[in-house]
């Protein structure tokens, strides 16, 4: 699946994100869901566990989007109960869907987080667009997760110290995120201003026509993905059009 | 006293998508182990210190802290070892150096008094509230290992601990391994300052098996 151009991977995000917004039907948000899990199964590993691990920690937002959703949408069929723990038909699709949703754009971000800076711009010379675009979208999409990992190194720290967290008073913890919080800023900042100069020394907006030393081309598996997601797409809209 | 503090048992440990680093690898460390780790770059010494820290897990086989094993263990276990990283920016919190100070003060009040901070090195004081962003590789090093006099009484985990430092700081580095008494150190480092004398167990790590060399 690593045979797929930069770009590709991109789109394939772009595209499962897109049915994540804008398709309503259960059976096609469904269907979204699984190939979005087999498309990034193929592209990293099946490793359920680590699925598992990651899905866990969304599990309550999961459970609240389902209270909600049944205890106040009161349109449909009534399926179960009375007054107001009745649940209709309308609530519970709206929940099932909502958290298709969520599980479709988690994966799709999943995705993008594989390419490293380089896979970005390969993707965007593909396009002839400049280098700004693959560094700005780049840098906004891994800026969470490298803060997060930038925490969770704090952390760890802080326990390797032989601190316990929990057993700390609260103006000693209020401190303590206060200076993870601080640094975890500095350093983005920090390591965005010397990607920065990095892209001016490579003189990326000087005039005349660019060349790229990375560059990749289109194989038979990115035609292959083009059709296929044109398939689905074509065969959607057939769906809903008739 | 010559008890167990490390036990590593018959451990598997591969990174993803990479043959193993470690298969059915087993070692003891004692409290009073004064232990050199050589070999070759990727030879896996900074992987084995992050199993023995529990950054990293085995797939296989069981790694103990005084008999704790590594998942189960508590902040308040975790204080017997010191662990110093390959990256010196990466031993040390917060934003200034004087942020590294307020936390270790938070976990060992006692020691790391107003007065402690009159005995570390003058050039580094100078430095103190200075961004680690603005410093050099050698005085996040400096800085990593300055608090080193007031922690004898830990067992040190520290990968190459000299690179990047001054002949200063080196001769301080040395002077005080030679000194500590209380617990030993296991060092990774090829920096020939480092001597034999230092050590009492010198291991090579070569394609996941330790060859002990003394």
């Amino acid at each position: 699946m690593t045979k797929l151009h930069p770009l590709s991977l991109i789109l394939a995000a772009l595209w499962f994100s897109t049915a994540a917004i804008f398709v309503p039907q259960l059976t096609w948000l469904t269907f979204a869901f699984l190939l979005c899990a087999i498309f990034r199964g193929l592209l990293t590993v099946f490793n359920l566990q680590l699925w598992w691990k990651q899905i866990k920690k969304m599990i309550p937002l999961f459970i609240a989007i389902i209270i909600i959703q049944l205890l106040f949408t009161k349109k449909g069929n009534l399926l179960w109960g009375k007054s107001w723990y009745a649940i209709y038909s309308v609530g519970l699709h709206r929940s099932i869907a909502v958290n298709l949703r969520l599980l479709i754009l988690f994966f799709s971000a999943q995705i993008l987080l594989i390419l490293n800076y380089e896979d970005f711009d390969i993707a965007f010379s593909a396009l002839h667009l400049p280098e700004e675009f693959a560094f700005m979208i780049f840098y906004t999409i891994h800026i969470i997760p490298s803060a997060g990992e930038q925490i969770q190194h704090s952390l760890q720290l802080v326990k390797f110290r032989g601190i316990n967290m929990r057993k700390l008073p609260v103006k000693s913890q209020l401190n303590i995120y206060r200076n993870i919080s601080l640094s975890v800023l500095a350093e983005v900042l920090s390591r965005s201003a010397v990607q920065a100069i990095a892209l001016d020394l490579r003189g990326f907006r000087s005039a005349g026509k660019h060349t790229h030393l990375l560059q990749k081309k289109f194989s038979l598996y990115d035609i292959i993905f083009y059709l296929f997601i044109t398939v689905i797409t074509l065969l959607y809209l057939f769906s809903i059009l008739t | 006293m010559n008890s167990s503090l490390f036990q590593i048992q018959n451990i598997t440990f591969s990174y993803p998508k990479q043959p193993p680093l470690f298969q059915d690898f087993s070692l003891d460390i004692n409290q009073e182990d004064k232990i050199l780790l050589t070999g070759a770059n990727g030879s896996g010494k900074s992987t084995l210190l992050a199993l023995l820290m529990g950054i990293v897990s085995p797939q296989e086989g069981n790694i103990t802290l005084n008999d704790t094993p590594i998942p189960a263990l508590t902040p308040e276990i975790y204080s017997e070892v010191l662990y110093s990283h390959q990256n010196a920016r990466m031993d040390l919190f917060g934003l200034v150096p004087r942020n590294d100070w307020e936390l270790w003060q938070l976990a060992i009040p006692e020691k790391f008094t107003e007065k402690s901070l009159n005995l570390a090195d003058h050039d580094l004081m100078a430095k103190f509230d200075t961004p680690y962003a603005h410093l050099s590789g050698g005085e996040l090093r400096a800085f990593s290992l300055l608090w080193l006099p007031l922690l004898q009484d830990k067992f040190w985990l520290l990968d190459e601990p000299t690179s990047g430092l001054d002949a200063k700081h080196k001769t301080s580095f040395v002077d005080l391994c030679q000194n500590k008494e209380k617990r030993g150190y296991l060092i990774v480092s090829y920096d020939p300052v480092m001597e034999d004398s230092l050590f009492n167990r010198i291991l090579l790590l070569e394609k996941g098996k330790l060859i002990q060399i003394r």
